[in-house]
């Protein structure tokens, strides 16, 4: 098994993690509307909002954007300035395409292990939760760290889809 | 090395990262934590990405952002937006340019439920371009003022433009969405004498529509309730104080999936499409912002905006010379990078400058919204021209670029009267 079977391996997987991750983000942005709804219906109708609306809505923000980052990516929607990048050609080209995913890949996973780190210390030695409904803060920032990872991973596959395909392209 | 150094050190290595092409947001955050590692020290640098990253998005603020693009999208499959067009065509197409006119007037409608210049350009542009066409309107006013028309998107409520600004300063994101309305409303006729004059002096580049009768106009009325009912939803429920922003986003999501239902607009399909774009969108906009904080945290442990607003106040220029310039370096990097991103970048260097210098936070809030309105129409890189490149493709990008710069000049006049009469944009937000 070559370098690019394995790629393609690990990108089939990928994919299907990505969208489970996309369905899940989905869940909860639907789970938010249907919860601040009905806490302006209780409110305004029966004088009886649901506590601590603030917090779930929070927390299922977290869920929300960190299961979408590598989603995003995978659908190309990161942004940038390419008035200068589209003149490269080449090597260079290469060179410089790979660099940025490998960059990123080392950012998002220092932000994923950070999160961990973070997790840990809202676990010992005390749990720690939010003020009202006592929700533990370290399940969220698991998940924080496991969409910074998921994301990183699919940097490092498009880091090096980059250089396999050029290499492809000048073995034909 | 000061850590001022170090922060103008890491101002260049961010705009040399971005022309590389490296992401937007990559460049910030990794320029942010360079920063703070030089100035701080490795563990500072490091919990800072895990205490950025999840105090940002656990936040019941910021969940609007995904909830106003929702309700972008649903609007968008619903086809509510273009029954707003379609009665301004039949109301006002009869008139020379009236096309035209009937698009800025759809572009404001669809901009009171969508936060995003893009998707208004983009269904706007579906709509109207076709129908500007077999009356064979000048391609240059066609497509420049559905691009025009579409910068609405972030000026009149709900509006990402104003969001972010509200995240990146702590100003009240209630008051900022209040504030787009009169200067929404004011750039919304300037752009239709932009077109009257345009059409006036070359009466060929938009002849006269169809003229309907009076029952088909008032049919056509019935159509535009569901624009109506959102918008003094939505935004009334803020200005009354009824809804937070966050609750207004919900409820506004929660009828435009009504309307869309009732429509019979909500197919598998079409769900599937909105909920993918509000996802792509939510995934960018996060990296953005996520990043955009840590690097606003280097810019300000290097206290490299601090010492820039000292330096600017102590030089012998008039306030207003200096909001000119800074209106000028936004209007540069709207040309050359996307306009979220430009905003975010410059928003954290310049603020604190600007309020020394005694100019109202929401005030500046809505000429920094119109800035960006500009960068998303003048080359390079004025995205909503691309959009409308990629709808209309007959048309060159030259012929698009060629109709835009009247718009942009109602634009300028538009800052200019916010300049002269701040009120237009802070009486509504102060009766609140």
């Amino acid at each position: 098994m070559n370098l690019n079977d394995v790629i393609q391996k690990i990108d089939y997987f990928l994919n299907l993690l990505i969208k489970g991750l996309s369905f899940i983000a989905v869940a909860s942005l639907v789970i938010m509307v249907l919860i601040v709804v009905a806490n302006v219906v209780g409110r305004y109708l029966f004088s009886k909002p649901i506590i601590g609306t603030i917090e779930i809505v929070g927390l299922l923000t977290v869920i929300v954007v960190f299961c979408v980052f590598a989603f995003a990516e995978s659908q190309g929607a990161h942004i940038a300035v390419t008035i200068i990048s589209t003149k490269i050609y080449g090597v260079k080209k290469i060179i410089i395409t790979s660099l940025i995913f490998f960059l990123g890949t080392f950012f998002f996973t220092l932000m994923g292990w950070q999160g961990l780190v973070l997790m840990k210390t809202n676990l010992y030695p005390t749990i720690r939760t939010s003020s009202i409904l006592s929700i533990p803060f370290a399940p969220f920032m698991f998940v924080m760290a496991f969409g910074c990872f998921i994301f990183s991973l699919e940097l490092l596959i498009h880091g090096f889809k980059t250089i396999s395909s050029s290499k492809r392209d000048s073995k034909e | 090395m000061s850590p001022i150094e170090i922060g103008i050190i890491g101002i260049f290595v961010l705009f040399g990262l971005m022309l590389l092409g490296m992401p937007i947001g990559l460049a910030m955050g990794l320029t942010g934590f360079l920063g703070i590692y030089a100035i701080s020290g490795t563990d500072a640098a490091l919990i800072r990405l895990a205490l950025t990253a999840f105090s940002t998005t656990n936040s019941y603020i910021i969940s609007l952002l995904p909830l106003f693009t929702l309700m972008g999208e649903l609007a968008f499959i619903s086809g509510i937006t273009q029954d707003a067009y379609y009665a301004g065509y039949k109301w006002i197409g009869y008139r020379p340019g009236g096309l035209a006119m009937a698009t800025i007037a759809g572009c404001a409608s669809f901009a009171a439920v969508c936060g995003s210049s893009i998707a208004t350009a983009a269904t706007m542009g579906s709509a109207a371009l076709p129908e500007m066409r077999r009356y064979n309107y000048n391609p240059s006013l066609s497509t420049a003022s559905v691009a025009a028309g579409g910068t609405l998107g972030i000026l009149i409520p709900p509006s990402m433009g104003f969001v972010l600004y509200g995240l990146l300063t702590e100003q009240s994101i209630g008051k900022l969405l209040i504030s787009g309305i009169l200067p929404g409303i004011l750039l919304s006729l300037l752009f239709i004498i932009v077109i009257m004059i345009w059409t006036k002096i070359d009466p060929k580049a938009g002849p006269s529509g169809p003229k309907f009768s009076w029952s088909e106009k008032f049919t056509a009325l019935k159509n535009v309730w569901p624009v109506f009912l959102l918008f003094f939803l939505v935004i009334g429920g803020i200005y009354t104080g009824i809804f937070t922003t966050t609750e207004a986003a919900a409820i506004g999501t929660f009828c435009t999936f009504l309307i869309a239902l009732g429509k019979r607009k909500l197919n598998k399909e079409n769900l599937i499409l909105s909920f993918n774009a509000t996802l792509r969108t939510t995934g960018m906009i996060f990296v953005l912002i996520i990043c955009a904080q840590i690097f606003s945290y280097f810019i300000a442990v290097s206290r490299v905006s601090a010492s820039l607003a000292s330096f600017i106040i102590g030089l012998p220029v008039p306030p207003i010379g200096i909001l000119i310039a800074v209106l000028i370096l936004y209007l540069l990097l709207g040309c050359v990078m996307e306009v979220f991103s430009a905003m975010l970048i410059i928003t954290p260097i310049i603020y604190p400058m600007i309020i020394e210098l005694g100019f109202h936070p929401i005030w500046f809030g809505v000429i920094t919204v119109i800035m960006l309105e500009m960068g998303l129409i003048t080359p390079p890189v004025g995205m909503n021209v691309f959009v409308i490149a990629g709808i209309a493709r007959d048309v060159p990008m030259y012929t698009i670029f060629k109709g835009i710069w009247p718009f942009v000049f109602a634009m300028a006049i538009c800052i200019v009267l916010l300049i002269l009469f701040p009120e237009i944009a802070l009486f509504l937000p102060y009766r609140m």
